[in-house]
């Protein structure tokens, strides 16, 4: 992964109302923090922003004002409806350390139990690894076209580029595939639905179902009817 | 139907919507969702109609739901006169903001999950979009 060059100005702008305004003029807010120094806020203009995230770009040299730093986006919150960056939080690295990061995992093929009536459930859509920053991969392909019913991919079996490790128990399970069974609704029983007759008494204990219409000649059973409600009859 | 088991109180005021959704507004769990563009009511009954319509468009999909019916609606008899206090409750709705995600799918192709969430779409009462899952 290369490692691109972000612009940025310091922020003077706190609170929502100044943050909106500094919005309305095309840059993100965003923080700095990490490495035991004072978090920085910085603003970053908009297009730039966009076009990094776009190319899937994770570690950055931050210009703030001519000063460069180190830094892995760690965060991004977007707007829930127009997807636009509303804040960005970088993390300062040291990029001769080995950083933990989740990569996601891009699920290649369709497995050929899915056509025996099997279900894929992905347990870890994403990988937790540990690599140096500039060796952060953009994602892991995982080939799953050979997985059949009650097969598992754990960890271990994702094939992962040259200098970066797993960070997670290696058994975890990545996917696995489940046999999907249609609920079918069984039709009542004959005996359950039939209505007793008339004078019968119901079996002592037997609690008559919720909504069950009651017996025709036992009209006190019945609920009370909303007729009783009517405006006209509740004179005070 | 989905419904609450027990309530604190049997009935509520109707409420304003404002805002937008600021939680339950990204996809957490499958690999899509449909979220929600407008605010509005989804009453029970269309939330299990689109529930079955997704079991029917993409039976090998895994579906969850992500809204819950609290809210309880209440409704006057037919040919009630006004007064003599609130009518009963009648059904249960959702109340949703523009954001909100509703569904979500996994374990199938995005060509199948756009395909269900156009059936479920089409029972929404509301506008709504089909979103992925972020990678960041």
């Amino acid at each position: 992964m290369d490692i691109s060059v972000i612009p940025a100005k310091k922020r003077a702008a706190r609170g929502r109302n100044q943050v909106r305004a500094l919005r309305a003029e095309g840059y993100v807010p965003a923080v700095i923090y990490g490495e035991g120094k004072d978090p920085e806020a910085v603003a970053i203009p908009g297009g730039e922003v966009i076009r990094h995230l776009r190319q899937h770009h994770r570690v950055f040299h931050v210009d703030v004002e001519g000063r460069k730093e180190s830094a892995y986006l760690q965060v991004v919150q977007f707007d829930p409806i127009d997807d636009t960056p509303l804040h960005i939080d970088f993390k300062r690295i040291d990029l001769t350390k080995q950083i933990e990061v989740d990569v996601a995992i891009h699920f290649v093929g369709h497995p050929v139990g899915t056509a025996k009536g099997g279900r894929l459930i992905k347990d870890h859509p994403t990988l937790r690894v540990r690599c140096l920053p500039a060796a952060i991969p953009d994602s892991l392909e995982l080939d799953i076209a050979g997985l059949d019913l009650d097969m598992r991919i754990t960890a271990k079996e994702v094939k992962l580029p040259a200098g970066v490790a797993l960070a997670i128990d290696p058994d975890a399970m990545v996917a696995h595939l489940v046999l999907h069974v249609e609920k079918v609704e069984a039709p009542a029983p004959a005996a359950e639905g039939a209505v007793p007759a008339e004078g019968a008494a119901p079996a002592a204990g037997a609690a008559p179902a919720a909504g069950a219409a009651a017996p025709a000649g036992d009209k006190k059973a019945a609920p009370a009817a909303p007729e009783a409600k009517k405006g006209g009859e509740g004179k005070k | 139907m989905m419904m609450p088991k027990r309530t604190k109180f049997r009935k509520q005021q109707r409420g304003m919507i404002r805002g937008v959704a600021t939680s339950c507004n990204q996809v957490e769990f499958g690999d899509f969702g449909l979220q929600s563009l407008e605010p509005g009511w989804i009453a029970a009954k269309t939330i299990e109609a689109g529930r079955v319509a997704c079991s029917r468009a993409a039976p090998e999909a895994k579906l969850w739901i992500r809204v819950f019916p609290h809210k309880p609606v209440s409704k006057k008899p037919a040919e009630t006169r006004m007064g003599v206090g609130k009518g009963d409750v009648d059904h249960w709705t959702v109340v949703v903001k523009p954001g909100t995600v509703l569904f979500e799918m996994g374990g199938v192709p995005e060509h199948v999950a756009k395909k269900a969430f156009a059936r479920i779409a089409h029972k929404m009462p509301v506008k709504v979009r089909m979103i992925s899952k972020r990678s960041v």
